[in-house]
């Protein structure tokens, strides 16, 4: 858990609720939602850190400071004050709900407030939903509700109601690959930070999975491949279609890896250099660029994306695969700039 | 913290800390139990946040200290040693290491300021109750109380003391009620009571279990006390406190029936037998069992259209109409389960009210049933 002054970004969330805990407008319960890997859970974990802090001022506002038993137990979740609720298995049961209503039925136990953290709270089916409604109706005394979400649409309007909507955005990249040493064992050159926080798109999170993932030094391989495969080779196709699907969380990365590279293809067609994720590679972005039409870039984006979408749903990953190098390797579509 | 003990002891005050230690939650920290050896004395505490015991025995402190151990691992070993001595000491990590004759092993400890807050019981102003007293409240009313967490106010006992200076405790679960009232023995009516006890309070059905269960019946002294919404028992060394269920009880006298002025009065072994026979054949989705006065006596009767149907007459001393009324027999059951007298009085009113069951030998104590759907 990171303290309340070393939150990376949205900065003007923290001060409308640091204001909030300062003038006794505290709501009950509050609606956390963005992007994933923008810190929503990181707020609200260090949010009831700061209302509990055993240091902290009576009457106004004070950031966590860490070192007391209130943050250190809070930091562990090991407070008896403090309350998780996440989905077990994609789903947040009412069996979930009941439990977090049984044990908020009474006063804080030692702590200023009970703060109970709801977590991907898209995934309360609706029974869980409507018994946690009850909770918003009538929240008891000293507890602060936060539910966490970057899927809103799936709440229940009723829900979102009855929660003060609190909206995080994107963090700035330079501020990502300035904090993403933190997350790593071994340390990343620099110019690859840069490359994964340009990845993440705004959120830590994801530059986080995507530099773990080790995908960021395959790119180069990846791309290569992907142009060099001649199109009459069926078996080569297939075999690179079995290596992109080797994992199902791989395969994703690896889309992510394409879609990024191919879309820093495009900029460069359009001379706008410095939008390049990809920036340690500008020379293959460029030679790429060279090989590849406009129209085979835009078909072949597509074909990613789409396949990005399917693969969140149940799919048969090898299927997938085969279909989706199936539609980059179509001379005609993929419209290949061939030397004359 | 390094301490000599005798495992007896230790084992004997381990033992009431077990039922409340819990094994499944979320928070690690409610497994263990947090130990303080100071003076001649180590104290023992363990909480799952609604009920607190903490308890002490003598003991040889040879380095005072404090530190939390995993509590039913600890009161396995030590009730299976052989030797009555043990030596316990802490090492810097806070595992702790045990010696008691040819036994020695090492366990898994933490650090005692990860554990919850105890509740200071030490200025609470006390009441003395009389064990049995107490205990004999409990087992008139524990078995009504509500298991639906929907109701919160009901899954406690109401207890409370009385205009008439009584000891008052009422439990329903919206389908029966118990209710007991008894001039407090020990206790003196003329004290300063604190505002909540004549108001009520409610207790959870949990913490009533665990009083029940540790408690001894023949623990002479007992008294209790509030404080910061909990009620406090204390007996000897060990003090036993309950966080109290916020919100009001319902006003149960709407729901006492007016007092029939035939009551039948049956032998209760009898009853008993009787409707253990005839439940057999009730369904076994609604339990039903019908109960019909008449001057020919008690009948209960029960079908189900997978099994048949069984009838069974007990006399019973009847003067009134013939009334009959459907019960869920279980209901039932638990009320005579109450009832240690020899005879059982009930007064069914018709079919739709609600039905008084009485010890006739013990008036300060009622049962009221719902009827249910002939
Ligand atoms: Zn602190």
């Amino acid at each position: 858990m990171k303290n309340w002054n070393e939150i990376l970004g949205n900065k003007r969330v923290r001060d409308v609720l640091a204001r909030a805990v300062s003038t006794k407008r505290l709501h009950h319960a509050y609606l956390f939602t963005g992007p994933v890997g923008v810190g929503k859970h990181t707020t609200a974990h260090a949010l009831a850190a700061s209302l509990n802090c055993d240091q902290r001022h009576p009457e106004e506002f004070t950031p966590n400071c860490g070192q007391c038993r209130t943050c250190r137990l809070t930091a562990e979740r090991q407070h008896p004050d403090l309350f998780f609720v996440e989905p077990p298995n994609r789903v947040i049961t009412i069996d979930q709900i009941r439990q977090l209503q049984k044990a908020c039925v009474s006063a804080p136990y030692e702590a200023n407030y009970r703060v109970v953290l709801i977590d991907e709270c898209h995934a309360m089916k609706e029974e869980a939903a409507n018994a946690l409604l009850k909770t918003l109706e009538e929240p008891p005394d000293q507890m602060i509700l936060v539910l966490i979400t970057d899927q809103p649409h799936r709440l229940l309007d009723t829900i979102i109601s009855r929660c003060q909507r609190v909206r995080f955005g994107a963090l700035d990249r330079q501020e990502i690959a300035r904090v993403l040493p933190e997350f790593i064992d071994e340390p990343v050159d620099a110019a690859v930070l840069e490359v994964a926080a340009g990845y993440g798109e705004g959120s830590l999170g994801r530059s986080v999975d995507i530099l773990q993932s080790g995908m960021l030094a395959e790119r180069a391989d990846l791309v290569r491949k992907i142009s060099q495969v001649e199109a009459n080779a069926p078996r080569a196709w297939l075999e690179l279609a079995e290596e992109l699907s080797d994992e199902t969380q791989d395969f994703e990365y690896r889309i992510d890896v394409l879609t990024v590279f191919f879309r820093d293809m495009m900029l460069t067609k359009r001379a706008e250099p410095t939008r390049v994720v990809n920036s340690d590679l500008q020379e293959l972005v460029e030679e790429m660029a060279q090989k590849f039409s406009v129209q085979a870039i835009l078909t072949t984006l597509d074909a990613l994306m789409s396949a990005r979408y399917r693969l969140a749903g149940h799919v048969n990953k090898q299927l997938l695969a085969e279909d989706l190098v199936d539609r980059l390797r179509d001379p005609d579509s993929r419209a290949l700039d061939r030397p004359s | 913290m390094k301490i000599r003990i005798s495992s007896d002891a230790l084992s004997q005050e381990l033992f009431k800390l077990q039922g409340v230690v819990s094994h499944r939650s979320t928070l690690a920290i409610l497994s263990n139990a947090l130990l303080e050896a100071e003076g001649d004395t180590l104290t023992l505490h363990a909480t799952d946040l609604d009920i607190s015991v903490s308890t002490s025995c003598t003991c040889e402190v040879l380095e005072p200290g404090k530190v939390t151990l995993q509590a039913r691992s600890l009161f396995d070993i030590v009730k299976n040693l052989e030797s009555d001595t043990l030596e316990l000491e802490t090492e810097e990590n806070h595992w702790a290491n045990l010696k008691s004759g040819s036994v020695s092993c090492r366990i898994v400890g933490t650090h005692a300021d990860d554990f919850p807050n105890i509740l200071d019981t030490s200025s609470v102003e006390l009441f003395p109750i009389a064990t049995e007293r107490l205990l004999d409240m409990i087992d008139k009313t524990i078995f009504s109380v509500s298991t639906d967490d929907s109701r919160a106010n009901l899954t406690g006992a109401f207890f409370k003391v009385t205009d008439e200076n009584n000891l008052l405790m009422v439990s329903t679960d919206g389908h029966r009620l118990s209710k007991i009232e008894t001039p407090p023995e020990d206790f003196d009516p003329e004290a300063d009571i604190p505002a909540a006890l004549t108001e009520g309070i409610i207790i959870p059905r949990k913490g009533l279990a665990e009083i029940r269960r540790i408690v001894d019946a023949d623990d002479s002294e007992l008294s209790f006390g509030l404080i910061d919404n909990n009620v406090v028992f204390k007996t000897g060394p060990m003090s036993l406190s309950v966080r109290l269920i916020d919100g009001s009880f319902p006003d149960f006298t709407q729901v006492l029936p007016r007092e029939s002025e035939h009551r039948a009065i049956a032998e209760k072994s009898l009853l008993d037998q009787s409707l253990k026979f005839v439940s057999l054949f009730a369904s076994s989705k609604t339990h039903n069992v019908r109960l019909s006065l008449s001057d020919e006596g008690l009948e209960l009767y029960a079908s189900d259209p997978d099994r048949g149907e069984a009838k069974k007459v007990v006399p019973v001393e009847y003067e009134g109409q013939p009334v009959k009324a459907g019960f869920n027999f279980r209901y039932l059951k638990d009320v005579l389960g109450a009832i240690e007298g020899d005879a059982v009085s009930i007064e069914i009113i018709d079919t739709l009210s609600p039905t008084l069951i009485r010890d006739p030998d013990r008036e300060e104590m009622l049962f009221v049933v719902m009827p249910m759907r002939l």
